[in-house]
């Protein structure tokens, strides 16, 4: 699948119209989430067409100064947890609910199966159009907050959280560490060849109901793959993945890690790991690349 | 939070719901699904009505070839999507199993009255076993039970509860045609998992309720189930953490613990059911084969 030629015109405006829509941000403190030591709130502000997003907004409750803020994107199908953890390493935490999900469906609400292939033909009404914007606010979410440090911010997140990762790391240069776990989507339809299950088999129950769309599908989705995204990268990123992901293909993986051409680069591949992309082995390789790039 | 004790009246709580599953009419309907249909399956949305009245909703594939068919009925996880094959599954695993994945009420699809919350669902009605919204949940995956045994497709001497949390355990006890279950006992068990917090949560908030949510939960101890499950069974864990639920389970069981690996958790399941079911070779992801 080739980049198309005018793939960045299109998300630099994208990423203008988006700048145009008031923010709109609202802040609903939980305290059946909260704790002694994290303030949870429920958070919304506007994103793309319309669609009103939501994300959980965790913050120390004992803080003096600007915070480092990690924002955690959100994976395919489950519900997103609320990132309290990541408040005891010395982080402001968001975790975003992107369009479609519980709490973010009132405007669009595809379902799952389903929201990989909304509008699949045309890449100006794709569901992924709104979601990567969706993830980029987050981004604006964060820079809105007076206790958020505008030059300590992460992203991370897995699966379809580690794809919203590239993509946010790309499009906002705002984003200085970016960890991403077994990625998708990337290399869309090569994966929904190789893969063979969900949420890949997607496409391809969409493709055996309407093989003649299929150029169509191609090009909607050269637009949206992570493979595409990674040479915008320029801030330090690692991405994990195990070698015998049965979600997200290795090749593709690979693919999308070859393309980011940032200076700093960390490619970990685990053999006899799948989808989990060796997260219990990785995880303080993670918590340590953020602690020297966001200080917390 | 480990339930302390069997309640007294345990049996008879379970057996209303028996009773109310008993009086209400399942009425299914099902619709056959194109876009989920492939070259392995035909696949339906299948309705159904639970104890509520609630009207349930699910995904049923049926192989192409010639019945009867083992039966996977895949219960509902912890969050509101359902799909028609587990994500990660290959798709040609529909060409082999009747696969039926059903939504508990609040999940998608069947979320009209109740919508479930993410966290927030684990909590809800827990001050009384009678409001406990988990009565419902439990009395949902018999109901899909109840519905497989109706298909003329299906072995009825190989049907499979997989879900990894301790519902399959409840399922198997108060279904007893239930051939194979593959669990994880969680916080049911005093196992802590997602959910663990949310009831943390809720102490937090509510310090004074901890007596009622520990009889509530008492209701859906997985031990207290254990004596009436004769299903070939596979259980999720450490093995001495597991051991008063094996020890109690009427039935063989087996348990493994998690190698933190989403390839060797899945290729030893896979192994394991394969086997059970009478197949000698697996029905695995490619790259798990290399």
């Amino acid at each position: 699948m080739q980049r198309p030629a005018d793939f960045d015109a299109f998300w630099d405006n994208l990423l203008q119209q988006a700048q145009s829509i008031p923010l709109n941000p609202t802040q609903e403190p939980d305290p059946l989430r909260s704790t002694p030591e994290v303030d949870v709130s429920l958070v919304h502000y506007n994103s793309l067409d319309g669609v009103r997003i939501a994300g959980w907004y965790c913050l120390p409750r004992q803080r003096s100064g600007k915070l480092p803020a990690i924002a955690f994107m959100p994976g395919y199908i489950g519900e997103p947890d609320i990132p309290r953890a990541a408040v005891s390493q010395g982080y402001a935490a968001f975790g975003v609910i992107t369009r479609g999900k519980l709490r973010s469906n009132r405007q669009f609400n595809p379902g799952f199966p389903g929201l990989l292939t909304h509008n699949i033909v045309d890449r100006n009404t794709y569901s992924y159009r709104g979601l990567y914007i969706d993830a980029s606010r987050a981004i604006d979410f964060l820079l809105s907050r007076d206790e958020i440090d505008a030059t300590r911010i992460g992203v991370t997140g897995g699966s379809q959280g580690g794809g919203l990762t590239i993509v946010t790391a790309a499009l906002r240069p705002e984003v200085r560490a970016a960890v991403a776990a077994a990625p998708f989507p990337c290399g869309s339809m090569r994966s929904a060849e190789l893969a063979r299950t969900y949420p890949f088999q997607e496409i391809r129950d969409y493709l055996r109901l309407y093989p003649e769309r299929e150029p169509a599908v191609a090009e909607t989705l050269a637009y949206f793959d992570g493979i595409h995204f990674a040479s915008r990268i320029t801030c330090p990123i690692m991405v994990h993945y195990g070698l015998q992901d049965s979600i997200c293909p290795a090749e593709t993986v690979a693919a999308a890690c070859e393309a980011i051409t940032a200076e700093e680069r960390h490619v970990c591949p685990y053999d006899g790991h799948g989808h989990d992309a060796g997260r219990a082995k990785h995880q303080p390789i993670v918590d340590d690349f953020f602690r020297r790039h966001l200080e917390p | 939070m480990p339930a302390p004790s069997r309640p007294n009246n345990f049996d008879n709580y379970w057996g209303q719901v028996r009773l109310e599953l008993e009086a209400i009419p399942m009425a299914a309907e099902e619709e056959h699904l194109a876009i989920r249909s492939t070259e392995f399956c035909e696949c339906y949305t299948v309705r159904v009505t639970s104890v509520g009245p609630y009207r349930l909703f699910g995904y049923l594939s049926i192989p192409h070839g010639d019945p009867p068919f083992p039966a996977i009925f895949n219960g509902s996880s912890y969050r509101s999507a359902v799909e028609p094959l587990f994500q990660g599954e290959p798709n040609d695993k529909c060409s082999r199993f009747v696969i039926l994945s059903m939504a508990a009420r609040g999940q998608r699809h069947a979320d009209k009255p109740f919508a479930a919350e993410y966290p927030g669902l684990f909590t809800e009605g827990i001050d009384t076993p009678q409001t406990y919204i988990y009565r419902g949940i439990v009395a949902d995956w018999l109901r899909a039970v109840d519905y497989l045994l109706t298909r003329p497709e299906v072995d009825r001497t190989r049907i499979a509860a997989v879900k990894h949390n301790s519902l399959p355990i409840l399922a198997a006890a108060l279904r007893p045609k239930l051939t194979h279950v593959i669990a994880q006992p969680g916080s049911f068990f005093g196992v802590h998992d997602k959910t663990s917090a949310e009831i943390e949560d809720y102490l937090r908030m509510f310090p004074g309720k901890r007596d009622p949510v520990e009889r509530t939960l008492s209701y859906f101890n997985p031990l207290f189930f254990a004596e009436a499950v004769r299903a070939r069974t596979l259980l999720w864990g450490d093995d001495e953490q597991l051991e008063p639920l094996t020890t109690a389970i009427a039935g063989e069981s087996d348990v493994h613990p998690s190698e933190q690996s989403q390839f060797k958790d899945g290729l030893f399941e896979e192994i394991w059911l394969s086997e059970q079911l009478g197949f000698a070779d697996p029905i695995i992801p490619s790259c798990w084969q290399r």
